[in-house]
């Protein structure tokens, strides 16, 4: 320690005419050099000597750049699209604590995807040359989960379908070596990348089939306008063959676009606008009906509950529980946030739980460990709300979360 | 729920025919909706709300007005998801300066309570500038999932728009027939 001496006003002003000019100077060695004259908790040199331990007065704080932990299965991302903004972001945020751990900065209607318990994340995303303007550039990035920055850049052929994100645009096969992202336009199909070798393998043209749902290591399947499923598979040079199952959406009902779906299990729960449940399995190129249950009786139907958000499903995997968006609600209204969640146990397809929102949410996600939460993302609020979703007690509140947050994703074992 | 009429499902059953049928290259064609608007109008759905109501965005349903169409509850926007175009600049069917006019939409039917008639509406948004962020609307009368893109108001339709501009700025609400 440098001891500490009184100074004489003159003295005092003197000093503070040094002290300016020796933080000019600092400030240009520090830019003007990169051989560490700020290591963490160091005084400058030339600070010591112009103010001859004057300004160790004041304690001198340790600067850092933070890593966020190890991610676990209570990691959940919130990307708020901002609408259609060219400009978005997606906040990386600790479910035990309600911290916000980190920011990815990304494009327009990005995808995310979390694989390998979320020790891995892969954007799809979109950018032009010129802000909102000139060519649009696609490209592959990865985010490294500690860090918040980037571990990979590749690009790919534009023509990802530029949609309010729903989750299975874009997904990893089940062993993680490619991801599948959606086309639209100029004619539907799937691209898909080779994420070992960084590279757009091809893009499969697909008859009128969109979402995609990975079922093995190199196999898919999407939903399809007349009610089927379309069984994909690939080799490992793209060529792909694929076939249509039966039609599993009946007719006069309508699926949401945002159905739950796990990977690792090979499960989608897909949900009707009027309350039914339609359960898939999904092995290889092999689709298995299960049998739907609906979420209301005739009786609450008639009063008006049916599901509504933009994410309205989540499913606890090791618990069979699927937890739904609900509330009375007019025709048409569909995507609008519900006040409540209930639960139901897909083995019987009985309700087993229900849960009074603090405030309603527009998606809901719940972490997959043993103990999970349920997270319900208030879009039009910016406003993230925590549950214990065993009990439904609320936990905490984490808020200013973007300007229109639609997405909340957290990771699944394995 | 969805107290569907059996014209719509004439119209789900002609589609669900058509689209077993149809190649990659007459998919192009229903992105460009709008082009074959004409074609395709007496072909789509009457109005399932028959009139029924719903706030902007509540769940209350729909309420339309006929005297303010900047407001989000004007008869036209039903199912507009967006930003309206006349509040940035432009008007209720033009776009404002320096966009790009797309030539793709989507398409709705909505009721005008002054004349108790349903219009079909392809809403067309105005691209190439990023969002215009006034008077946001989020209406979804008859919007339908994404296997029925030509009714979904969840997509950027700025396909053909001039310079490929890919990117979303608002939304105008032209009529394009009636729907009964």
């Amino acid at each position: 320690m440098i001891p500490l001496r009184p100074l004489s006003p003159s003295l005092a002003r003197a000093s503070r005419r040094l002290f300016s000019g020796a933080a000019c100077a600092l400030a240009l060695l520090l830019v003007g050099s990169s051989s560490g004259l700020a290591q963490h908790g160091q005084i400058p040199e030339l600070l010591r000597q112009v103010e001859g331990g004057v300004a160790l007065a004041v304690p001198v704080d340790d600067v850092t750049v933070l890593q966020a932990p190890e991610p676990d299965l209570r990691r959940v991302y919130v990307y708020d699209t901002a609408a259609f903004d060219v400009v978005t972001k997606i906040y990386g945020i600790d479910g035990s604590t309600g911290r916000v751990l980190g920011q990815i900065d990304t494009g327009l209607l990005t995808n995310i995807v979390l694989w390998d318990s979320g020790r891995k994340i892969y954007l799809a995303e979109t950018w032009f040359k010129r802000f909102s303007q000139g060519p649009q550039d696609d490209f592959i990035r990865c985010q490294d989960p500690r860090t918040f920055s980037t571990t990979c850049d590749f690009d790919i052929p534009e023509g990802r379908f530029l949609v309010m994100t729903m989750p299975q645009m874009t997904d990893v096969t089940t062993d993680g070596r490619y991801l599948l992202y959606f086309q639209f336009a100029p004619e539907p199909g799937v691209g898909i990348v080779d994420l070992q070798q960084q590279r757009h393998l091809k893009t499969v043209p697909v008859p009128d089939c969109y979402l995609v749902f990975p079922s093995g290591p190199r196999s898919f399947f999407m939903l399809c306008r007349e009610g089927s499923l379309l069984s994909v598979s690939f080799d490992e040079r793209g060529e792909a063959t694929m076939r249509h199952t039966p039609i599993l959406r009946p007719a006069e009902k309508h699926f949401f676009d945002t159905p739950a779906f796990s990977r690792k299990a090979g499960k989608v729960f897909f949900l009707t606008y009027d309350g039914d449940v339609f359960p898939v399995d999904l092995v290889g190129t092999e689709a298995r009906f299960g049998k739907p249950f609906a979420l209301f009786s005739d009786a609450e139907k008639k009063e008006g509950w049916a599901p509504g958000g933009w994410l309205p499903a989540a499913w606890h995997r090791t618990s069979n529980r699927l937890y739904v968006l609900v509330d009375k609600r007019a025709p048409w209204t569909h995507a609008y946030p519900s006040g409540w969640v209930y639960v139901y146990d897909t083995t019987t397809g009985a309700r087993v739980q229900t849960i009074k929102l603090e405030h309603p949410a527009t998606s809901i996600a719940v972490s997959q460990d043993p103990e999970p939460l349920l997270y319900g993302l208030q879009a039009h609020g910016g406003t993230l709300e925590i549950y214990d979703a065993r009990t439904g007690a609320f936990r905490q509140r984490v808020t200013e979360l973007g300007r229109e947050p639609y997405i909340v994703l957290t990771p699944e074992e394995g | 729920m969805l107290g569907r009429s059996k014209f719509d499902q004439l119209f789900e059953a002609l589609t669900r025919k058509i689209a077993s049928r149809s190649s990659r290259r007459s998919f192009i064609g229903r992105v460009g909706l709008a082009s074959i608007g004409a074609t395709l109008a007496p072909l789509l759905p009457l109005d399932r709300r028959g009139g029924k109501a719903a706030q902007a965005a509540g769940l209350e349903g729909w309420k339309p007005q006929t005297r303010d169409p900047a407001a989000c509850d004007y008869w036209r926007h039903c199912s507009l998801d967006g930003y309206l175009c006349l509040c940035s600049g432009g008007g209720l069917t033009s776009c404002p300066p320096g966009t790009a006019l797309s030539p793709s939409s989507w398409v709705a039917s909505c009721f005008n309570p002054e004349d108790g008639q349903s219009y079909l509406i392809a809403y067309r948004d105005c691209c190439g500038k990023n969002i215009a962020r006034r008077c946001g609307c989020f209406n979804t009368v008859g919007e339908l999932p994404i296997y029925r893109p030509e009714f979904s108001n969840d997509i950027i339709w700025c396909f053909g728009a001039e310079n490929e501009a890919m990117t979303y700025h608002c939304t105008i609400s032209p009529v394009i027939g009636r729907a009964a």
